[in-house]
C-alpha cells in the first residue's frame, strides 16, 4: 500500500503527466472549431478524433509514466533503498503496475469527458455552442488558480493539484452542459449529452490498461523512448492484426502464432462500432474486459519473470 | 559451534563476474573472498576505488548474485526478503525521493518495515532527532545540503532497530562535528550489541572506530586482521612523558642510548586536526 501510494504521489507530480493530460484535453475541445468548416459528418469527425487523440496520448502517458515509475527507480538509484528493505519483488512490481493503473483510469477520466464536451461543442448547421464554448474557455484557466494558489500558500507541488483541479471542472462543465442547450435555456438533464460516447472511452480504457501492463513489462529493462516506440509499434501492429493473419493466410501456424502474440487493439478500436449509429454493448466491454485481463497477466508474468532475476 | 551461530556474515570462496550482453564473462569485481563478520563488531572494508567493496554490498543486501562461492546473512541466504527485516542499509549516494520531507520519507520507510501507529511516529521523531534534523524535517530532501541527506539515509537505515547495519561510506559529505557525531552514533550501536559493517575511503574514520578491517584489492582480500594489530610497528615502542625536566629528559634519553645504541627521537605528542577542530567549534558555540 505504501508502494502504492509512493508511486501514485510521484507520477502525479511528474509535469509531464499534466502536460499529456492537458494536451489530450485540448487538442479534443479544439476538435469541433477544427470542423466548424462544414467538412461533412462534422460529429462525426470530432468523435473520431477524440477517441484517437485519447488513444495515442494514452499510450504516450503509459509509456512515459511506466518508464518514470520503475525505470527511473534504477537511474536513481532509489531501488537499492527499497529492496534493502524487507520488499519482495513481485509486491514492488504489482505496486507500480497498480499506480500506473490509477493513472491510466484518471487519465480516461478526463479524456471521456473532454470528449463528451467536443461532441457537445461541434457545430450543428453552422450553429455554435457559445455557451460551451465560453465556459471552457473560462473554466480552463480557473482550473488553474487553486493549484497555484495552493502552491504558493503550502508550497505544495503545483501538478497533482492542477490535474485535480482540471479534473473537477471537466466533470462539472458535462454536468452543467448536459442540463443546458446551445442557447442556453434549461433541459432535461443530460439530453444535450450523447452518453454513448461513454462506453466508447470505457473501451479505450480498458486497451489502454493492456498497453499500460506492457509498458510496465517493457520498463523493466528499457528506457521510455525505446518503451513508446514498442508500444507505437505494438498499437498500429494491433490494428492491422487481421490484415497481417490473412497476409500468412497460406502458413496458418505463422498467422496463429502472429495472433496470439500482437495485442488484438482493432478490438478495442470504438469509432467503427459507434459509425452509423451503432453502439457499444457491456457483453462487448465485457468480453474486451477479459481479453484485456487474460493478456494484461500474462504480460505482467513475462514482466515480473525479467524483473525478478534483475540485479541492481 | 557457538561461534558459528556468532557470524553475521559468512562469505566463502565468494565471486562476482559482470557478464556482458552475450553472457560473456567481463569484469571479476570479487574474486574468491573469504569474509566472516561477528556479532557486535564494527567491521571496515577498505580498498580503492573498484576494488568490490560495493559489489560486496550489494551481495550481502541480495541485490547483486554471486556467481559462485557461499554467501550467509544472519545464518540465511540473502535472497530470502525476511532477513531484510533485521538489516539496516545506508548506501553510498544518498538515493532518496527529492520531493518528500525528512519526516515523509522516514515514515514512508517505516510503513515498509511494517511499522504503524503511534509507533511508527514516535520511531520517526526519536530517529530525526537523533540525526538533528528536527529543524528541517519538514523540508523537501531536495533542498538538503549532501551532509542533511546523509543524515537521513542514516536514520532511514535505523529505523526498523536492525541488528546488521550496513553503511557505504557513512562519513562522506559529512563536517567533521558531524562526523563524530554519526561515529558517536554507531559506536553507540556496537556497546548496544549491533554489527556493523563499513565500506569507506576515509582510513581515519576507520580506524578510530573499526575493531576489525579487510583490504580489498582488485576484488580480492590483500589483509585482514584487528585494527591495533595491524596498525603495530614491530620493533618499535612509543615512550610518552608527561612535562618532563630538561635535565631528567637529557638523563633518560643518555641512558636509552646507553642500554641500546641508538638515541630516540624526542617530538610533541600531537592531536589530531578533528580533535582541533571539534574543540574550537565547540568553544566558539559556547560564547554567547
Amino acid at each position: 500500500m505504501a508502494l502504492t501510494g509512493l508511486a501514485l504521489s510521484e507520477l502525479f507530480r511528474q509535469p509531464a503527466t499534466l502536460l499529456l493530460i492537458l494536451t489530450n484535453v485540448v487538442c479534443t475541445i479544439l476538435v469541433p472549431l477544427a470542423v466548424s468548416h462544414q467538412l461533412g459528418q462534422q460529429t462525426h469527425l470530432a468523435v473520431d478524433s477524440s477517441l484517437a487523440f485519447e488513444f495515442v496520448f494514452g499510450l504516450i502517458l503509459a509509456g512515459y509514466a511506466a518508464c518514470s515509475t520503475l525505470h527511473n527507480e534504477y537511474l536513481s538509484g532509489t531501488i537499492l533503498t527499497i529492496f534493502s528493505k524487507p520488499v519482495g519483488r513481485l509486491m514492488f512490481f504489482l505496486a507500480k503496475f497498480s499506480a500506473l493503473a490509477v493513472l491510466i483510469v484518471f487519465f480516461v477520466f478526463c479524456a471521456s469527458a473532454a470528449s463528451l464536451l467536443a461532441e457537445r461543442l461541434t457545430p450543428r448547421n453552422f450553429e455554435f455552442d457559445t455557451l460551451g464554448m465560453r465556459l471552457l474557455g473560462v473554466s480552463l484557466f480557473v482550473a488553474l488558480i487553486p493549484a497555484a494558489i495552493v502552491n504558493f500558500r503550502t508550497r505544495r507541488s503545483f501538478v497533482p493539484y492542477s490535474l485535480f483541479f482540471c479534473a473537477l471542472m471537466l466533470a462539472g462543465l458535462v454536468l452543467i452542459l448536459s442540463t443546458f442547450d446551445l442557447e442556453g435555456h434549461r433541459v432535461a438533464f443530460g439530453s444535450m449529452i450523447n452518453w454513448s460516447l461513454v462506453p466508447a472511452c470505457l473501451l479505450e480504457g480498458i486497451a489502454l490498461l493492456l498497453l499500460a501492463a506492457i509498458a510496465i513489462s517493457l520498463s523493466v529493462r528499457l528506457a521510455a523512448p525505446a518503451t513508446v516506440a514498442i508500444l507505437l509499434v505494438l498499437l498500429f501492429a494491433g490494428l492491422v492484426s487481421d490484415h497481417l493473419t490473412g497476409l500468412l493466410a497460406a502458413v496458418p501456424q505463422a498467422g496463429f502464432v502472429v495472433k496470439m502474440i500482437l495485442p488484438d487493439i482493432q478490438g478495442f478500436w470504438p469509432a467503427d462500432k459507434l459509425a452509423g449509429g451503432g453502439i457499444i454493448t457491456g457483453a462487448l466491454i465485457g468480453h474486451a474486459a477479459v481479453y484485456a485481463a487474460a493478456y494484461g497477466t500474462g504480460v505482467l508474468c513475462l514482466g515480473y519473470a525479467a524483473f525478478r532475476n534483475r540485479q541492481f | 559451534m557457538g561461534e558459528t551461530t556468532d557470524l553475521v556474515i559468512e562469505a566463502r570462496k565468494l565471486t562476482k563476474i559482470f557478464q556482458d550482453f552475450w553472457g560473456r564473462p567481463k569484469v571479476c569485481a570479487v574474486n574468491e573472498i573469504d569474509l566472516e563478520v561477528r556479532r557486535g563488531e564494527l567491521f571496515g572494508l577498505l580498498g580503492p576505488n573498484g576494488s568490490g567493496k560495493s559489489t560486496t554490498i550489494k551481495m550481502i543486501l541480495g541485490l547483486l548474485h554471486p556467481t559462485t562461492g557461499l554467501l550467509t546473512v544472519l545464518g540465511q541466504s540473502p535472497r530470502n526478503v525476511a532477513v531484510k527485516s533485521k538489516i539496516g542499509f545506508m548506501p553510498e549516494e544518498s538515493y532518496l525521493y527529492k520531493y518528500l520531507t525528512a519526516a515523509e520519507i522516514l515514515d514512508f520507510y517505516a510503513s515498509l518495515y511494517g511499522l504503524s501507529g503511534n509507533r511508527k511516529k514516535e520511531r520517526v521523531s526519536a530517529l530525526i532527532a537523533q540525526v538533528g534534523l528536527d529543524a528541517a524535517r519538514n523540508r523537501p530532501i531536495g533542498e538538503f545540503s549532501k551532509g542533511m541527506a546523509r543524515r537521513v539515509g542514516l536514520a532511514q537505515c535505523l529505523l526498523n532497530d536492525p541488528d546488521l547495519i550496513l553503511l557505504d561510506e557513512p562519513t562522506s559529505g559529512l563536517d567533521p562535528l558531524a562526523c563524530r557525531e554519526v561515529k558517536d552514533i554507531l559506536l553507540g550501536l556496537v556497546r548496544r550489541g549491533k554489527t556493523i559493517l563499513i565500506c569507506s575511503h576515509h582510513l581515519a574514520d576507520m580506524q578510530d572506530i573499526c575493531d576489525r578491517v579487510a583490504i580489498l584489492m582488485n576484488g580480492k582480500v590483500c589483509a585482514e586482521g584487528a585494527v591495533k594489530e595491524l596498525l603495530i610497528n614491530p620493533g618499535t615502542l612509543r615512550l610518552s612523558l608527561e612535562s618532563p625536566s630538561r635535565e631528567s629528559l637529557s638523563a633518560i634519553l643518555d641512558y636509552i642510548e646507553k642500554e641500546t645504541g641508538t638515541r630516540p627521537l624526542v617530538d610533541h605528542t600531537g592531536r589530531t586536526l578533528e580533535s582541533v577542530f571539534i574543540e574550537t567549534v565547540k568553544q566558539r558555540n559556547s560564547i554567547p
